[in-house]
């Protein structure tokens, strides 16, 4: 499913002062696309995430997709940073979630869970409750969940934001492991340069508030990633090109606090 | 449960039982060497045997059922109260802004107050006892059923919105689970607080109950007998908690 963004701009009201958060984005994103989105805290990343996933309405400006629906599913399921996981539910509960609030019969959701957990390594584990589990564990459960409803697009807000470090270098790698078969459409929001360049297709970076589009960068390296690549000269050239950038971002939003 | 874990609550339940036996042994040789007289404390074997006449006589059985009547019939009728009307305040915001001025007014009333109030109202007998009970133990889980409603992570119903819930899946998927650790902690309170009130009122105006016993062995100076019955309340109290505890464990698994 393809995505596209047309002048986009999204303003509030913070104790009656009028906040721009983001002007006139346009973009688009191609179908089966890893877009990586950086920016400084406060650039209005994670608001970009919620209006393509209609959780908030765009002040002005327009979202519309294009392609043929090839799932059952909704059209976007969000993978949030907290996780978001139903602390009452199992990990097999938390899974089927979508599908049971859309009806899917109880026998097929069933299949589906087990399918998912096989995939995200968590056989054993089906019964648990997301308070028992590591962190990197729930965010695997969190992201089965939003697979599992079978959406055309997901999106992601700095769904490894709160792991460790190695931790999160090893989930990038399955987290590419999975969308290889799935091929869904990702937008993917982080603040970290190395994990933009290592997952996506393209890198947007944003300015700071209010967040435009500063840079499209086109990361030139071959499918599938490797965590080799990180030490790689091409690697170190895009996120080097990346992080001079939104240097200049950074500083300002820094200088502002 | 492996032997290592029995063996563990064994120990555990030994440990928590020190500092009964220890006040016991203080007790008892305290009146036994004569150091405090009988009349201000009686020996806690002559307690024992009082609490002995009054359970084989039947007499403890009589005046404890009908605490516990009592008890049972305001406490649970609180309970669906209060959690129904939480439930209706908490999930609407003109329902709060009308009620909510109405609750912090009433709040601090003590509920006992009311009493003559409620025997005009409603004749003597278990009617007035009753509803105090009903009134004072339905505010804590009435507060505790709108702020489990209102905690709720928006996150989380954010989460369930966009796989698909609709506004009523939200709720009974969502919000009222979400929401049980909270009410339960109401219910602990409203629990607790319907033991110490219907034994305070049945000691004012009850012809029976263990309350109606309590004021009865104080205007006779009868101390083996008070002891003994504040022995029952204290058993009985912790056999309440245990079995909320149970009830707790039964109703929210996924606790920490």
């Amino acid at each position: 499913m393809k995505i596209v963004l047309d002048s986009i701009c999204k303003e509030f009201f913070s104790r009656g002062l009028r906040v721009e958060a983001l002007k006139s984005i346009s973009l688009e994103v191609e179908d089966s696309e890893f877009l990586t989105v950086l920016g400084p805290s406060g650039s209005g990343k994670s608001t970009l995430l919620f209006i393509i996933g209609g959780i908030e309405k765009a002040s002005s400006g327009e979202v519309s997709f294009h392609g043929e629906r090839r799932s059952s599913g909704p059209m976007s399921a969000m993978v949030w940073q907290q996780y978001a996981l139903f602390p009452w539910r199992t990990v097999k509960e938390n899974i089927i979630f979508g599908n049971e609030v859309r009806g899917i019969p109880k026998h097929e959701r069933n299949s589906l869970a087990d399918r998912f957990i096989e995939l995200i390594q968590l056989k054993g584990f089906e019964n648990h409750y997301p308070h028992e589990l590591s962190g990197g564990m729930q965010q695997r459960v969190a992201l089965a969940r939003s697979l599992c409803n079978d959406p055309e697009i997901l999106l992601m807000d700095e769904p490894l934001a709160a792991l460790d470090a190695q931790t999160r270098t090893l989930m990038q790698i399955e987290l590419l492991k999975i969308w290889s078969q799935f091929q869904k459409t990702v937008v993917y929001v982080t603040h970290s340069i190395e994990e933009a360049v290592l997952l996506g297709d393209r890198v947007v970076i944003l300015t700071s508030r209010p967040g435009q589009i500063k840079e499209m960068i086109k990361v030139e390296l071959e499918r599938p990633r490797t965590l080799d690549m990180m030490r790689s000269q091409a690697f170190h050239k895009i996120s080097d090109l990346a992080w001079s950038s939104i240097q200049d971002e950074l500083l300002k939003t820094s200088s502002k606090k | 449960m492996g032997s290592s874990q029995i063996w563990t609550k064994i120990k555990s339940f030994f440990v928590n039982s020190i500092p009964f036996i220890a006040i016991l042994i203080l007790w008892e040789s305290l009146g036994q060497l004569g150091i405090i007289k009988p009349v201000f404390l009686p020996a806690f074997s002559k307690v024992l045997v009082a609490l002995y006449d009054i359970t084989v006589s039947g007499k403890l059985f009589f005046h404890f059922t009908r605490t516990i009547y009592r008890m049972a019939v305001g406490y649970f009728s609180a309970v669906i109260f209060a959690i129904l009307f939480g439930l209706a305040i908490g999930l609407s915001k003109p329902m709060r802004q009308f009620f909510n001025p109405l609750i912090a007014a009433t709040y601090p009333l003590p509920k006992v107050s009311l009493l003559s109030l409620f025997i005009v109202w409603l004749g003597l007998g278990n009617p007035p006892i009753i509803a105090i009970i009903f009134a004072s133990a339905s505010y804590p889980i009435l507060l505790n059923t709108i702020t489990g409603i209102l905690q709720v992570d928006k996150t989380l119903i954010k989460a369930a919105e966009n796989l698909g819930a609709n506004h009523r899946q939200v709720l009974t998927k969502v919000v009222f689970p979400g929401a049980i650790p909270i009410i339960f902690g109401g219910l602990r309170i409203g629990a607790a607080v319907s033991l110490i009130v219907v034994v305070a009122i049945e000691m004012y105006i009850a012809s029976d109950g263990i309350g109606y016993l309590l004021a009865w062995a104080t205007e006779f100076h009868l101390l083996e007998l008070l002891f003994s019955l504040l022995i029952v309340i204290g058993i009985f109290g912790i056999i309440l908690f245990k079995g909320l505890d149970l009830c707790e464990s039964i109703l929210i698994p996924w606790k920490k």
